[in-house]
């Protein structure tokens, strides 16, 4: 699936596989996965519960090692290959210029440690031996983020859940990365304190030059924030695209049931309340559906759709979709 | 204080100036003057923030406050004329389920995960009425296909963890409707779930009550979907309800600072960029506040954008800004 | 600070916790306090044999067999005591954590392979296990300690291993691995501190238990000879246990107490070491 490609993408991934066991079962949470973000784009990633985006996000970390394929960032390779029980370190460069931020602002900051020390800690990792330079730096992260550095000596706890985020926020950032991985960063959050965070992390990607992986479920906000959307349904992509072009033209069946099962915009005023489009529930990712993985609730369903299993193809520019009948 | 219940006759459960908290040596309050009133074949929505106090005033209804950290302090739950704060014993347990039911956000935790489906809606049913063996699992059955399961006698054989969610959560309305109840009150019924799944679980709901003229009570913080579902919306912040009324009305002209905070807060059709520079959304800033350390004066006056000096002396109190349509905000009317 | 404070709020709530940590605190104070309160050497012979708790002055808690002071004895034998018992737990909460963080973090064929030996520690029932290492080789107090915590290590073993691998899966573990972190100092910077309030209450737990092994090997008399404990004291006093029951009998209680004591304080640091179990019911 080549995009428009000029020079180097910022990461390139090329047929991924990442396996997961589930009840002793092993399957393929993320299956065949090819895209590539370009350096300044926010690269939208949408799907529901259990298609693999955390998956996805977690191998490109490193955090879960692929079966196949391989990732490059800035054209070097950083697959994780095999299950070796002990995971190599990534060299420095690679760990500056890739950070993530976590879907659970709580869970991903330990409970033990002060807010400075968490967001000192990757600085003291790579080797920034200074302790009054990296006190510097961890004071103005949190004054970047919207906290100020006299938070530094509290834990976690005391903060709410978008403060959290910005804490997260702040310790991607402490090493002035070039991508930062954000997977559902606002979902956990209040629906006010969303649009802080969303706001933050625009005033960034601006002023820092970031480029992201957008993860989310939720339309409106991916919307709002992509510029370019992968969809993904049971570990593949299903279809890509330009945002305007995918929010209005999409192809895949499963592409618009999800976007006409979105809530309907507040403000709109009244409206006639339609039926939602029935889709039934989704298969496990275990056993996939055969052909197409979607047929189990596609309308448009034939025959083929069961026994052979869609390509991904170029439809438009830089737009692909995987349904035989799109 | 009630604007709207002098204008509808079918008043199912009337809640007055509901307050919840903790009396004694560390009183708090959770939940302070809560009003509202559900109606036969209506859906309220109540919509607010985490810690709101949503929960809380689900629970109290029915009586399933976790006592003795939080408890009824004051006000009234009337349902059917009868005072539900009153009641005891079977008489309570009657209401429960069998005029009021509820389903809660997390399917899987409220199954029992060693009984199967089928034996979990038969006791359901057994509670509330006395049939022979053939008669209730033909009622589990009909009760199955009530919510649109599909292949009902298969899935009354599953057990819970081998359901999706989606399906979960529409074996729990199954067994809310065991009993026939006259009220549904849903707590964050779909927050759990897809996209895809939650527009059919609501569906499944609004058909329920198409079908029974329940009254629904809604408990959610996505406005979408109080647009999509609710006729009346009450809005909660710290406890409080702050705004109140038909849904077109508060979502439409929204008269109260945090309403419109949230409407705005929402990324929403104008402000899709692809591409170019986003355009800032609008936030409210700050955070909600915590129940033991609440503003004096208007509890949202810390985050609000247009709070004046009285703001944080006085409380204001809901007052009408239109038909059935209440605000509690000294600004209210001048923000028109 | 703020967290210590609460802690300790949390802990005087609980006054059986209280009293424990109380025996604790006099039961190190009198070892620690033996030499002044009762100088001299405790296998001294220093008066009359059998002599009856107050029936002489200068031994208010009588004499043994021979004549040594029980009072001595009882004072000089709490630091042996409560040496066996903090060495042991220390050793084994030592090689325990270590094994079990690495069997957690790593898991594969280094879980299985140190699972299997945690196992083959745990087959033989520990007391019986004590008594053949401290047979096999001469008893003093090193064997003693060594053999005590080679069988209490696989406990704590699988409790930190448990701990880690549920601490491991937590985001800020994986955060930590997406900022570079090597795996030794994620161990002991990221997972063990959150494992440690179990560890702290089980450790605790291994110095009443290895409390109570000492004596019983000493009973057997499989004691260090050169010291006075006070399982070494109830085993002297065995042989009258007929006609003079108290030499037994208050060596015995000591332990009891000390026992008790530690029990309670570790059940009190286990309460308020997890607030979050105590809070909701409150
Ligand atoms: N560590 C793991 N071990 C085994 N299976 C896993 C693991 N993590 C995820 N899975 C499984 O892999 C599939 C994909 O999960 P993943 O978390 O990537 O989905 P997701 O798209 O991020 O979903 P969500 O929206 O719920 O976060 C799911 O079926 C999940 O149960
Ligand atoms: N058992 C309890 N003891 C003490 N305080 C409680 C208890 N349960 C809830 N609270 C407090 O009551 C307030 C309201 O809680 P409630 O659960 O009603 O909020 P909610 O609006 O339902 O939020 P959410 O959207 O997160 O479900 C919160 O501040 C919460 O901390
Ligand atoms: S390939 Fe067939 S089943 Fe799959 S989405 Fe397209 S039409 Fe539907
Ligand atoms: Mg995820
Ligand atoms: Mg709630």
């Amino acid at each position: 699936m080549n995009m428009i490609a000029p020079a180097t993408p910022l990461l390139d991934v090329r047929n991924l596989v990442v396996p997961h066991r589930k009840d002793g079962h092993a399957f393929n949470a993320v299956d065949d996965v090819s895209f590539s973000l370009q350096p300044g784009e926010t690269l939208g990633l949408v799907g529901e519960s259990g298609c693999g985006k955390s998956t996805l996000a977690r191998a490109i970390m490193g955090l879960y090692p692929s079966s196949s394929g391989n990732i490059s960032f800035k054209g070097a390779d950083i697959t994780t290959k095999g299950s070796s029980l002990f995971r190599p370190r990534r060299s420095r460069d690679i760990t500056r210029g890739l950070q993530m931020v976590f879907q659970d602002p709580l869970l991903s900051l330990n409970p033990r440690a002060t807010i400075g020390r968490i967001v000192e800690e990757p600085l003291i990792v790579n080797g920034v031996r200074n302790r009054a330079a990296r006190r510097a730096k961890v004071g103005e992260m949190l004054t970047r983020v919207g906290l100020g550095p006299d938070v530094m000596d509290r834990l976690p706890h005391e903060f709410s859940g978008g403060q959290r985020q910005r804490i997260g926020i702040a310790r991607a950032l402490s090493l002035t990365p070039e991508l930062i991985i954000c997977d559902e960063p606002v979902s956990a959050l209040d629906l006010s304190v969303q649009a802080q965070v969303l706001n933050l992390l625009n005033d960034l990607q601006v002023d820092l030059k970031l480029s992201y992986l957008f993860i989310s479920h939720d339309i409106a906000v991916l919307r709002y924030m992509a510029s370019r959307v992968i969809v993904m349904y049971l570990g593949k992509i299903v279809e890509a695209g330009p945002a305007d072009v995918l929010w209005n033209a999409a192809r895949h069946p499963y592409t618009k049931a999800l976007i006409a099962a979105a809530p309907g915009d507040p403000t709109a005023g009244p409206r006639a309340r339609p039926n939602k489009v029935t889709l039934g529930d989704i298969p496990s990712p275990v056993d996939r559906p055969h052909g197409c993985s979607f047929h189990t609730r596609c309308a448009l369903r034939q025959s083929r759709c069961v026994e052979t299993e869609p390509a991904l193809r170029r439809v438009g520019p830089g737009h692909f979709v995987a349904c035989h009948f799109a | 204080m009630n604007i709207h219940t002098s204008l509808f006759d079918e008043q199912i459960l009337e809640v007055e100036n509901l307050q919840l908290g903790r009396s004694g040596s560390r009183a708090f309050s959770l939940v302070n003057g809560v009003s509202f009133s559900l109606k036969a074949g209506k859906t309220l929505a109540l919509v607010g923030e985490s810690g709101s106090g949503k929960s809380l005033t689900a629970l109290s209804v029915l009586r399933l406050l976790p006592e003795p950290s939080v408890r009824v302090l004051g006000g009234s739950i009337r349902f059917e004329g009868r005072d539900l704060l009153s009641l005891n014993g079977p008489d309570l347990r009657d209401v429960r389920g069998g005029g009021i039911a509820m389903i809660f956000q997390e399917p899987l935790s409220a199954l029992n995960p060693v009984m199967s489906i089928g034996n979990q809606l038969r006791e359901a049913v057994r509670a509330h009425e006395k049939l022979d063996r053939k008669a209730t699992d033909k009622r589990v059955i009909e009760l199955l296909e009530l919510v649109r399961m599909p292949d009902p006698e298969r899935v009354a054989r599953e057990f819970p963890h081998r359901l999706s969610g989606g399906m979960r959560q529409r074996v729990l309305i199954a067994m809310a409707m065991a009993g026939r109840p006259r009220v549904l009150i849903a707590d964050e019924p779909t927050t759990a779930l897809d996209v895809t799944v939650q527009a059919e679980v609501l569906d499944t709901l609004r058909g329920l009550q198409d079908k029974f003229g329940l009254a629904i009570l809604l408990i959610t913080h996505d406005l979408g979907l109080v647009a999509d579902y609710a006729s009346d919306v009450a809005v909660m912040y710290a406890g409080r309800i702050v705004e109140h009324g038909p849904v077109h009305e508060v979502l439409g002209s929204p008269f109260h600072p945090y309403t419109r905070g949230l409407l705005n807060a929402r990324p929403h059709a104008g402000q899709i960029a692809c591409g170019g520079v986003r355009p800032r959304l609008t936030e409210i800033t700050g955070s909600v506040p915590n129940p033991l350390d609440m503003p004096s004066g208007c509890p949202f006056w810390p985050r609000c954008p247009v709070a004046t000096g009285a703001c944080q002396l006085r409380r204001p109190s809901l007052s009408p800004v239109g038909i059935n349509h209440a605000a509690a905000c000294f600004k209210a009317e001048a923000l028109t | 600070m703020a967290r210590s404070f609460a802690f300790a709020r949390r802990y005087k709530r609980n006054i059986p916790a209280v009293i424990g940590l109380g025996i604790v605190i006099l039961v190190l104070l009198l070892a620690v306090l033996a030499p002044v309160l009762r100088p001299g050497d405790p296998w001294a012979i220093t008066g009359q044999p059998y002599l009856w708790p107050g029936q002489d002055a200068r031994f208010p808690l009588g004499t043994d067999v021979l004549g040594r002071d029980i009072l001595s004895g009882i004072l000089h034998g709490a630091s042996v005591s409560l040496f066996i018992g903090v060495a042991s737990a220390v050793v084994a909460g030592l090689l325990g954590t270590a094994l079990g963080a690495i069997s957690g973090y790593y898991g594969g064929w280094i879980d299985d392979v140190l699972m299997r030996i945690a196992e083959a520690f745990q087959t033989v029932p520990s007391f019986l296990q004590a008594l053949i290492i401290v047979a096999l080789f001469t008893p003093s107090s090193i064997t003693i300690v060594a053999a005590i915590s080679a069988i209490s290590w696989p406990g704590v073993a699988r409790l930190v291993r448990a701990e880690t691998k549920r601490v491991r899966s937590a985001d800020f573990v994986s955060a930590c691995y997406t900022f570079g972190m090597g795996n030794l100092r994620i161990i002991a910077s990221q997972i063990l501190p959150n494992c440690l309030a179990p560890l702290i209450v089980t450790v605790s737990v291994i110095v009443a238990s290895a409390i109570l092994i000492e004596a019983g090997l000493s009973f057997l008399g499989f004691g260090d000879p050169t010291q006075l404990s006070w399982g070494t004291m109830i085993s002297i006093g065995r042989g009258t246990l007929r006609s003079a029951w108290y030499m037994s009998a208050i060596p015995g209680l000591a332990i009891l107490v000390t026992v008790l004591g530690i029990n309670l304080a570790s059940e009190g640091l286990n309460d308020a070491l997890n607030p979050h179990l105590r809070e909701r019911l409150s």
